[in-house]
């Protein structure tokens, strides 16, 4: 008796060339099978082999295309961010959230200066430490602040720079009640980050001390 | 440029997979050009083999080099080359093109347009650059017209029927050869552990 599907059923499996149905029962047996899993790894492998030999058809102008593609949807992401619409029917490194954000919502965006956007995440802290996307056009300086306890930022898009350098996507800064900065972001796109706030900024300025009761950051 | 020049200018497997790392972890740009240059062209051959027409095949390539860009963060150099994973990129692409374009008409079904087949990641911990030179060595140990079998196995819409106007076979005895190559394959791929 024969346990496993044939090399010839796993090598069409794994060629693409199995219609959905055989496709589901090889793939259901798979799952519960790490033999099968591995010998349709070769198989893949093998198709990535072949691919390798297969010769080169023309894709003239199709890099530059893509990458205006790719431009128009990241900005569309951010957009989607914005206006608090969840983006949803993707799965989530379509939109380059991270995943550790999956399933939270996502708030109104709301006005926080000029060229300056926030946007909070429902994020029940338990030190009620706020956690929100802010959004800062290119060139834009925040206001110099300080803080009233820690904040951590991630940049997701875009950069910013302080005193200290240059902090691009996946940056990771740290701030406390001992530092006081004026991040300014670079020319070019949206600076995008995602912060958690613990108290309050302390902007320096009176203006923006001013203004920044009706923020509620 | 013929394939042969082209060769030559290669980036090797592991240049390749760094590229893929680069453009997860840096969103490098000039990394993902590198993977566009050498994969995007080989896409389209791939799918104009499976049967697309020229305009579909170009899409397809770009669709795959897009879902690279976006996936970058799930490759894992480890278990796969990047040859091996923008394969199953494109082939599961082509394959949904397919499907949904026999349900038009139909609404749309998030659940159906899943990984229609397994991911390329066993749990093994064979790496993936001993991976890919064993199924090297094992393709290479195969007749021609064995060779020829896998080939059109992968990379023609209608394999049978292609496989039997290749090697000049009835039909009927296309399954059989099949059966053979495939087998021939595996024992190779084991001698080579």
């Amino acid at each position: 008796m024969t346990a496993h599907p044939s090399e010839a059923t796993l090598m069409a499996h794994a060629a693409g060339q199995l219609g959905r149905a055989h496709a589901t029962v090889v793939s259901a047996h798979a799952e519960t099978c790490p033999h099968c899993r591995e010998r349709l790894a070769d198989f893949a492998a093998i198709g990535g082999v072949l691919l390798e030999e297969l010769p080169l058809a023309s894709m003239a102008g199709g890099f530059d295309r893509l990458i205006e593609r790719i431009d128009r949807e990241e900005n569309a992401v951010v957009e989607a961010v914005f206006t608090g619409a969840r983006p949803r029917g993707g799965p989530a490194d379509d939109i380059r959230l991270p995943a550790a954000l999956d399933r939270l919502p996502v708030g109104r965006c709301r006005w926080m200066g000029p060229g300056m956007k926030y946007a909070r995440v429902g994020i029940a802290d338990e030190n009620g430490v706020q956690l929100v996307f802010l959004s800062i056009a290119p060139g834009r300086a925040m206001p110099e602040h300080g803080h009233s306890g820690r904040e951590f930022t991630l940049v997701l898009q875009g950069s910013f720079g302080d005193a200290r350098g240059r902090f691009v996507a996946g940056d990771f800064a740290e701030e406390d009640e001992d530092t006081e900065h004026t991040p300014v972001v670079a020319a070019g796109v949206d600076c995008i980050c995602l912060a958690s706030i613990e108290g309050r900024m302390r902007p320096r300025s009176l203006v923006a001390r001013l203004v920044q009761p009706f923020i509620g950051l | 440029m013929t394939v042969a020049e082209d060769r030559a200018l290669l980036p090797d497997a592991a240049a390749l997979a760094a590229c893929a790392v680069a453009s997860a972890v840096s969103r490098d740009r000039q990394s993902f050009a590198v993977l566009y240059r050498h994969f995007a062209p080989r896409v389209k051959s791939y799918a104009l083999r499976l049967g697309a027409p020229i305009a579909e095949a170009e899409e397809i390539a770009q669709e795959t080099l897009l879902a690279v860009w976006r996936k970058a963060g799930l490759f894992d150099a480890a278990k796969a080359g990047a040859s091996t994973w923008i394969f199953t990129i494109a082939r599961n692409l082509f394959i949904d093109r397919r499907r949904n374009a026999r349900r038009s008409g139909e609404v749309a079904d998030a659940a159906l347009s899943a990984e229609p087949v397994d991911p390329a990641t066993p749990d093994t911990a064979l790496q993936a650059d001993e991976r890919e030179r064993r199924v090297r060595d094992a393709i290479a140990r195969l007749s021609p017209e064995q060779q020829a079998v896998i080939r059109l196995s992968y990379f023609s819409e209608t394999p049978q029927t292609q496989i039997a106007d290749t090697l000049g076979i009835p039909l009927g005895t296309v399954k059989s050869r099949v059966r053979l190559a495939a087998e021939k394959l595996r024992q190779y791929l084991e001698d080579c552990r």
